[in-house]
């Protein structure tokens, strides 16, 4: 009796389980008329609010059936787009869980530092012959640069920004600058004449006239605009011949100490600024309290979101480059593109690919400007509506001074290190020269000999 | 017109002074909690009135008159220039969710409950000890094993795999409520039942069961409210927007931490906790009765 019992009861455990598990596979059953033709789901995922970058592959796959059907191929691909809620670290996370649990997606939209990991990694393919394809020959040629890792191409990029210090118009007028000395900042900066110190200088002088609260205004949390300035006083990142980082102590000190004067000795940025909001950081530039913003060209629509109107912003900010070091230095500035990496799972890559093709068609480039970003290519540059809008094409020139991030796996660590001496120095509770220390024993300990310390 | 002042007879205001002196410490305690709780509901008011006004004042004070933050009712919600999809398929991804683990949950429960309140088998008091540490164990601790597990039986990226996993560390805690309110019933009424011609099956849910709603209700709003406010473990194994509850669909909401909403965020925190506080407003008196862990035979 017992004995069945048990057998009952394994019965019942045995079938509970089949359920669980038939429920666990979302096959999906075709319509016997529909069986004539292949459907091909491709997969694209991103994060963040920039949908147009998986509409467009949506836009693309269009005119790839298009041509499939005039090739007389009896296949429709079909692209499924899905956007990811929530933090970076946690896009990526998903991405390696749902890898290894082979439901990631084929087209995986990322920031381009990522393709270090990705790649030395294995999640991703090599994607080289797109450097030869013909949508890609007018592409600026320094973003190949931006996913190269170990000699190989590993991704599309798919737009592209730069970060420009945006100014104060009217607060330059109200200080006696005339018209044309305003309008010839941004080339004056561009020329090398206008430095970082002389920008510290006038910061001050709009505070000591009480036209604005602050001088300089810079991001609030840790970022790629901390690495900008560090390459901005002449610091060296990354190795490629060795694919190691590069921690460049003359260079980071002068950056360090270059915050560390900004709020300490000259005081024209606020202490407290690292543990500031975004929000209440845009809302002191919208409301004319500081001269300077070390931003990015996006930021225009962030102030549109806050309120300003966009006609406003035109009229009461423009736009330089990040200006030199050193007088008759080069000014500088810094792109972190969106890539479309591929992954090494899919079962169609030859698909994948001529959709990645596809979308880098000027009119779908042109589709960037909605969310304050640049085609990546010199056509997607001369699309009427990238022309048409009276911000971006300001500020396209910009593009032939960008530089990237080094894409590293331990970039991360570096920049986490790099950043804490960052708060450390600007909340004075430690020198330039101590937090540079501490920096260097904490990236020791993150990345051990996986980077190379330049001391000279 | 003629005004009658009346005056506090002198010994009602003795009686009064009286009953001050003897219940003071009653006053105090309500002073005291109620000082304590002015925080949360002011949270709980600010919450609602930020999601019916058009702006606040210094960032704080709600100002102006809108129904717009709630909106995402009846239709699409635009956050940061996306479109998110509807909140409805979230709620009926919640419920399913919370439901189901509250119906395996007690189910599970009550059985193994019953078992070790009423039963002697090898390992039983081992068994009881050690239940406990099970619930000890921080999901986030498990993340990478039930990862395999899952993946394993094909069921990552879907709500039942996910609920599988959170019913199997909830249910150590309520096999140790259940347990308790078992052990209170009396033994007589189960051998009366036996001595009538019941097996145990029938004793269990004809009999033992009736006795102990009280307790099936306490470990019923534990589970659904546990259900409900999950996150992490559906964060990291659902993998599809279609699949996506509402704690996953208020961090959407939230979107660019650059540009939140706080009125929509408000509206639509104010939507998710609503079934809870319902729930838990119903049959919190069942959860006043409640005794963990008894203390018969342990």
């Amino acid at each position: 009796m017992l004995k069945k019992k048990n057998f009952v009861f394994l019965l019942v455990m045995v079938f509970s389980l089949a359920i669980l598990v038939a429920c666990g596979d979302q096959t999906t059953t075709v319509a016997p008329e529909e069986q004539a033709k292949e459907i091909i789901t491709i997969k694209a995922q991103t994060a963040g609010a920039e949908t147009r970058r998986v509409d467009n592959l949506v836009a693309a796959a269009e005119k790839l059936n298009k041509e499939l059907v005039a090739e007389g191929k009896n296949i429709v691909v079909e692209v499924e787009t899905s956007i990811f809620d929530g933090g970076w670290a946690d896009y990526y996370r998903q991405f390696k869980l749902a890898f290894r649990a082979q439901k990631e997606p084929d087209i995986y939209a990322v920031g381009h530092p990522n393709i270090g990991w990705l790649a030395s990694g294995g999640y991703i393919l090599p994607l080289c012959q797109l450097k030869e394809a013909a949508a890609y020959q007018d592409i600026f040629p320094v973003l190949w640069e931006a996913v190269t890792w170990n000699d190989q191409i590993w991704g599309a990029p798919l737009d592209l920004e730069v970060r420009p210090v945006f100014f104060r118009v009217d607060v330059l007028q109200k200080l006696g600058w005339s018209e044309a000395e305003i309008k010839n900042l941004p080339e004056k900066v561009r020329a090398g004449a206008f430095t970082v110190e002389d920008m510290t200088q006038l910061g001050k002088e709009a505070q000591a006239a009480g036209l604005v609260e602050w001088g300089i205004l810079h991001r609030p949390t840790d970022g790629p605009e901390f690495h900008m300035m560090a390459k901005n006083f002449g610091a060296q990142l990354y190795d490629p011949a060795q694919d190691k980082l590069i921690f460049d102590k003359p260079a980071i000190l002068k950056t360090l100490q270059y915050l560390h004067g900004l709020t300490q000795n000259e005081k024209v940025t606020p202490e407290a600024i690292t543990t500031m909001e975004w929000k209440q950081v845009h809302q002191m530039m919208i409301d004319g309290q500081a001269l300077f913003w070390y931003g990015g060209i996006w930021n225009v629509f962030n102030y549109v979101a806050q309120g300003m109107p966009f006609d406003e912003v035109m009229d009461k900010f423009d736009f330089m480059l990040v200006p030199a070091a050193e007088k008759g230095g080069n000014p500088i500035t810094l792109s972190h593109p969106f890539v479309y990496t591929v992954s090494a799972q899919t079962e169609h890559p030859e698909l994948v690919t001529r959709l990645l093709e596809l979308v880098a068609a000027p009119e779908f480039q042109a589709a960037n400007v909605e969310t304050g970003h640049l085609p990546i290519t010199k056509s997607g540059i001369k699309h009427e509506r990238v022309q048409a809008d009276p911000f971006l094409s300001t500020v396209t020139y910009m593009i032939e001074y960008t530089t990237f991030q080094p894409n590293h796996p331990d970039f991360v660590s570096y920049g986490g290190a790099f950043y804490k001496a960052i708060q450390a120095v600007q909340l004075g509770r430690k020198t330039p020269a101590e937090a540079l220390d501490a920096m260097e024993a904490q990236i020791k300990s993150d990345i051990g000999d996986n980077i190379i310390i330049k001391e000279g | 017109m003629n005004m009658v002042v009346k005056k506090t007879p002198p010994v009602a205001r003795d009686s009064f002074l009286k009953t001050l002196q003897k219940k003071w410490h009653l006053l105090l305690a309500y002073l005291l909690l109620t000082i304590f709780s002015l925080p949360i509901g002011l949270m709980f008011l600010w919450l609602f009135l930020t999601s019916i006004s058009t702006h606040t004042i210094a960032g704080v004070i709600p100002a102006g008159f809108t129904l717009e933050h709630w909106s995402f009712l009846w239709g699409p919600v635009e956050v940061g220039g996306r479109v998110l999809p509807s909140i409805w398929q979230a709620t009926w991804n919640t419920i399913l969710f919370a439901g189901g683990l509250t119906i395996f949950e007690v189910i599970i429960s009550t059985m193994a409950g019953y078992t070790l309140s009423r039963m002697n088998f090898p390992g039983r008091k081992l068994m009881l000890r050690s239940v406990l540490i099970l619930h000890a164990f921080p999901g986030v601790l498990l993340l990478i094993a039930i990862f395999y597990v899952l993946n394993a039986l094909g069921l990552i990226d879907t709500l039942w795999g996910v609920m599988l996993v959170k019913v199997a560390l909830q249910i150590p805690l309520s096999i140790y409520i259940i347990k308790g309110f078992f052990d209170e019933v009396s033994w007589d009424i189960e051998w009366a039942a036996l001595v009538d011609g019941c097996n145990r099956l029938t004793v269990w849910y004809q009999v033992i069961l009736p006795q102990v709603k009280p307790g099936i209700a306490a470990i019923s709003i534990f589970s659904f409210i546990a259900g409900w406010s999950e996150f992490l473990l559906l964060f990291t194994f659902i993998f599809s927007e279609h699949n996506n509850t509402l704690a996953i669909y208020l961090l959407a909401i939230i979107g660019d931490f650059r540009v939140v909403n706080y009125g929509l965020l408000a509206a639509a925190a104010l939507f998710y906790i609503f079934p809870v506080l319902l729930f838990f407003l119903f049959t919190q008196k069942f959860l006043m009765k409640m005794n963990m862990g008894g203390g018969k035979q342990v």
